[in-house]
């Protein structure tokens, strides 16, 4: 067994939980205040070259304050977006129900359409005028009879 | 005085913390270096900690009117950083390229911004090992350990600081503390 503080009790030191025994062995032995101000010494070097590194790379983003307002509008457009998008997504739903309704009255007019003009070729397609139409008729029925006679 | 450099005092004392966030813009000059350390250090990724930065403030903008002054502004804006640190963690479509980071983090780039003090071609080549390897080291800490060592270590804050800007207790940041240094200490040992 040796006097020096363990591995665990330097650890626990350097992150500021040792005892006050632990603390003043620290400071009146030579070999364990070496192991400490060498770990020390290795995390602010840590600490110096994380800090130069982000200096170097913050200097390429310096902030602009203006982001800040321009969010802060951005912010205050919001329920005028989702007003808009409301909007859009009524528009969407409605547009393909008008075109659908349109449609249908479309076809509506082209059946009339149809049903009109059949009227109209029946009228053209006829041989002989409408007010002769029952003596053609009663001619036909006539000659049908007398064939029948024979 | 620089207010920006991890081992000074910031002046919260000065102007008191609810009067500095009277002056936004100011704040902004003065906190934005720590906080895009802190999670630049944290993530990695400059365009992310930009990003997250600027996220963090802007949270800080929205609920400026909700700080009563509990704890000084910068500890208040890290515990905001460290939320946002945590969520882009957390967020699923980024585990890709989160991973893909931590396999390929470049230790060298850490060391190259060692101080240029007055060393020895020797003792600064022993240094440079040193710090890549803590650098190494702490992409294998969970996340609150590398976060609690990062603040300790990096933003020199003190344990109770940072109990309040994680929301641990004092004991728990201790664990956590020793836990990462336990970890970095075997890294270093490793080199010899």
């Amino acid at each position: 067994m040796t006097n020096h503080l363990s591995s665990e009790q330097i650890s626990r030191l350097l992150a500021g939980d040792g005892t006050s025994a632990e603390e003043q062995h620290a400071g009146s032995c030579a070999e364990c205040e070496l192991e400490l101000s060498r770990l020390r010494e290795t995390l602010l070097a840590f600490s110096h070259s994380v800090q130069h590194w982000a200096e170097a790379q913050a200097s390429t983003c310096i902030p602009d304050n203006e982001f800040l307002r321009n969010r802060s509008s951005t912010w205050r457009m919001g329920p005028l977006r989702w007003a808009l998008a409301a909007a859009a997504v009524i528009i969407l739903i409605l547009v393909p129900l008008y075109k659908n309704a349109g449609n249908r009255l479309r076809e509506a007019d082209s059946s009339e359409d149809a049903a009109l003009l059949e009227q109209v070729n029946a009228h053209l397609s006829r041989t002989v005028a409408s007010p002769i139409e029952p003596f053609m008729q009663l001619l036909s029925d006539t000659a049908g009879d007398k064939v029948g006679d024979r | 005085m620089d207010p920006t450099a991890a081992s000074e005092f910031i002046p919260t004392t000065v102007e008191g913390p609810v009067v500095e966030l009277q002056d936004f813009d100011r704040l902004v000059q003065i906190y934005w270096p720590r906080v895009f350390r802190f999670v630049l250090a944290s993530v990695r990724d400059t365009d992310a900690a930009q990003t997250l930065t600027q996220d963090c403030f802007w949270r800080a903008y929205r609920s400026r009117n909700r700080f009563r002054g509990d704890s000084s502004v910068n500890t208040w804006l890290i515990q905001i950083a460290v939320n946002l640190v945590r969520d882009y963690g957390r967020n699923r479509r980024l585990r890709f390229w989160k991973r893909t980071l931590s396999s390929s983090v470049d230790t060298r780039a850490i060391s190259d911004w060692l101080p240029d003090r007055d060393m020895s071609p020797e003792k600064k080549m022993f240094v440079r090992e040193q710090v890549e390897a803590i650098w190494a080291a702490t992409v294998n800490l969970s996340k609150r350990q590398r976060t609690v060592f990062l603040l300790r270590f990096v933003e020199d804050m003190e344990l109770l600081e940072i109990a309040a800007a994680t929301g641990l207790t004092e004991g728990a940041v201790k664990v956590h503390l020793f836990r990462a240094v336990q970890s970095v200490r075997k890294r270093i040992r490793s080199l010899k």
